[in-house]
């Protein structure tokens, strides 16, 4: 018994040994490697005591072997874009660039990661103040990937990063650049996720614009239109309903509308999972007319904010 | 007084009869096989067989490190519950019926014990069954208890007290409940082993002697149940998880070798009561 059970520990050690001996180069250990430089990563660019640079130079070896070691893993795209973060804290924007194109170059085809790491050599531009850098990483990602979650957004967020940096005459150009893009994307692709995501994205555009007939009726439009609730989740339809009452009742006390719009809908989806919300939203923006007629009171927004939690919708 | 000389009694027993610790050693196998096999599940080979069944049951993200660390704990208490209902119900009643041969001075047979184990293997399996579904029902109901805690919203006075002791002290809690239901259960099983033979003389036998030998009994699991405290707090301790995610791997095996040990003391003692009384008449 007793040489019986030393045999089956020794196959256990063994067994455990070889496991990791033989996944000495795998994904799951270049993981582990990973999470530990993300640590060091991490109190490098939160040590808000300044940091010697010499830490700098060790965690980029560091980040160098690991890259060698593990290349060509998905996770690898993360070493280099450690690197990349780690040069442009430093102000070595060429560098940075440098270490994003090799990255870029290595995962050419995974469009996840493509995407991913002109994100951050875009983000690498803003901070370098290079706007034109900025402009055409996105074009990039929105002419290369127009349909990733990036691509999608990608006009909007250029835009919003001009009026961030209180450029204002580009933050209109490119939302009339988003405007056209979205508007291209909804005639190539009809009755489709995309045509709803765009419609979304449109309807934003023009509320910077402060075109607020505009957001009324692309949003009355959509959510008639993609009724099915395979297209919303909570956060979409509460953006939608949001955006309705506020470009009626809150910017111009217009009760009626969002009432009709609604009611709409209920009659046209008669068993929409939507419609006991929609009916509950009804109810308050009636409740709330009556309230302002009586009182003469401004409306006040909050008596739609505990509205209905849209069960019907599903989760994001 | 008593549980301290029947603890005393059963180190004796494994340190002059090694094989009657043989059992328990091929049990802790088993749990640190399972948490072996557990570990490896997003290495390959077995990232390619397992690994879809992780994914389905709790997400892509529980392949990936430190993640996988953060279930391990949950899958390695289920194997572990597997191994200890399906495989201890006949390791730990080998063990009884080595220590029932050395107390009545018989030869050491692991082969008769074996024998006696197979007999009672059903009896065990069922007794250890009620047994872990009486302790899982309590563990959910504490579970509901430690949800209504966490909401509660004083922030200072009895209740804010009441929700402390229900957050930070659910572990031991836990314990000390799992304790007391052992106490009504554990000796049923050397009472099967030793001679009772049905399920019904085994509980009204375990009953008698929880009945006669209260405190003794409870001493007896509740003392060497106690090894199981400080791998709560080193658990609780942030800073092992934190700062090496694998420190996880070590309290999980270190988890196993107490929980074997606490068994072999338990029915190691158990098995000492319920044999001495049969003398005494």
């Amino acid at each position: 018994m007793k040489k019986t059970l030393i045999f089956l520990y020794t196959c256990l050690v063994l067994a455990a040994a070889a496991g990791l001996w033989f996944n000495r180069n795998g994904t799951y250990l270049a993981e582990r490697s990973l999470w530990k430089l993300s640590r060091e990563y991490d109190a490098i660019v939160n040590n808000t005591t300044g940091t010697p640079t010499q830490n700098y130079v060790f965690l980029l070896e560091k980040l160098d072997k690991f890259i060698r070691r593990y290349s060509p893993h998905r996770v690898v795209s993360v070493g280099y874009i450690l690197r990349g973060r780690l040069l442009t804290v430093q102000g070595k924007y060429a560098l940075a660039r440098q270490e994003f194109d090799e990255a870029l170059d290595m995962f050419a085809g995974q469009e996840a990661l493509v995407v991913q790491l002109l994100l951050e050599e875009a983000q690498m531009y803003a901070l370098a103040g290079d706007h034109q850098g900025v402009t055409d990483t996105y074009d990039r990602i929105i002419s290369e990937h127009a349909l990733t979650p990036h691509g999608m957004q990608g006009p909007l967020i250029l835009a919003k990063y001009f009026v961030q940096k209180r450029e204002a005459a580009r933050a209109k150009e490119a939302y009339i650049a988003a405007i056209d893009h979205y508007r291209r994307l909804i005639e190539k692709y009809p009755d489709s996720q995309v045509e709803f995501q765009s419609r979304l994205l449109l309807a934003e555009s023009f509320k910077f614009l402060e075109d607020w007939d505009k957001v009324l009726e692309l949003h009355k439009e959509t959510l008639l239109k993609f009724a099915a609730p395979e297209f919303w989740n909570r956060q979409s339809l509460l953006y939608v309903i949001q955006s309705i009452n506020s470009a009626t009742i809150l910017r111009n006390k217009d009760f009626t509308t969002p009432v009709a719009i609604y009611s709409e809908f209920i009659q046209k989806y008669p068993n929409h999972p939507f419609n006991d919300d929609l009916t509950e939203y009804i109810r308050r923006i009636q409740y709330m007319e009556a309230r302002t007629r009586e009182t003469g009171a401004p409306v006040d927004a909050s008596a739609l904010e505990g509205a209905p939690v849209l069960e019907g919708a599903p989760a994001p | 007084m008593k549980a301290f000389w029947l603890m005393r009694s059963a180190a004796g027993t494994f340190a002059d009869n090694k094989i009657v610790a043989a059992p328990l050693y091929l049990l802790l196998f088993l749990y640190l096989a399972a948490l072996e096999v557990l570990y490896f599940i997003p290495f390959a080979p077995l990232r390619k067989h397992l690994g879809p069944v992780v994914q389905r049951l709790f997400g892509d993200l529980f392949l990936h490190y430190p993640h996988h660390l953060l279930l391990l704990p949950k899958l390695f208490q289920y194997a572990q519950l597997a191994v200890y209902l399906f495989f201890g119900s006949l390791l730990i009643p080998v063990s009884i019926a080595l220590i029932d041969q050395v107390y009545h001075q018989r030869p050491a047979s692991l082969r008769k014990a074996f024998g006696r184990a197979v007999r009672a293997y059903p009896q065990v399996l069922l007794l250890l069954t009620l047994m872990m579904t009486v302790m899982l029902w309590k563990m959910g109901l504490l579970d509901l208890l430690v949800q209504r805690a966490a909401r509660i919203r004083s922030a200072a006075g009895p209740f804010k007290l009441l929700k402390d002791v229900m957050l930070f002290g659910a572990p031991y809690i836990n314990l000390l409940l799992d304790i007391v239901i052992q106490t009504f259960f554990a000796a049923a099983i050397p009472a099967v082993v030793t001679g009772a033979g049905r399920i019904a003389d085994a509980l009204r036998m375990n009953f008698r002697l929880v009945k006669q030998y209260r405190a003794t009994v409870f001493g007896l699991i509740f003392v060497p149940s106690l090894l199981h405290v400080p791998l709560h707090l080193l658990r609780a301790t942030a800073v092992f998880t934190d700062t090496l995610p694998e420190t996880t791997v070590i309290l999980l095996a270190a988890g196993a070798c107490v929980n074997v040990f606490v068994e072999g003391m338990v029915y190691a003692g158990l098995t000492i009561l319920c044999l001495t009384p049969k003398e005494g008449a």
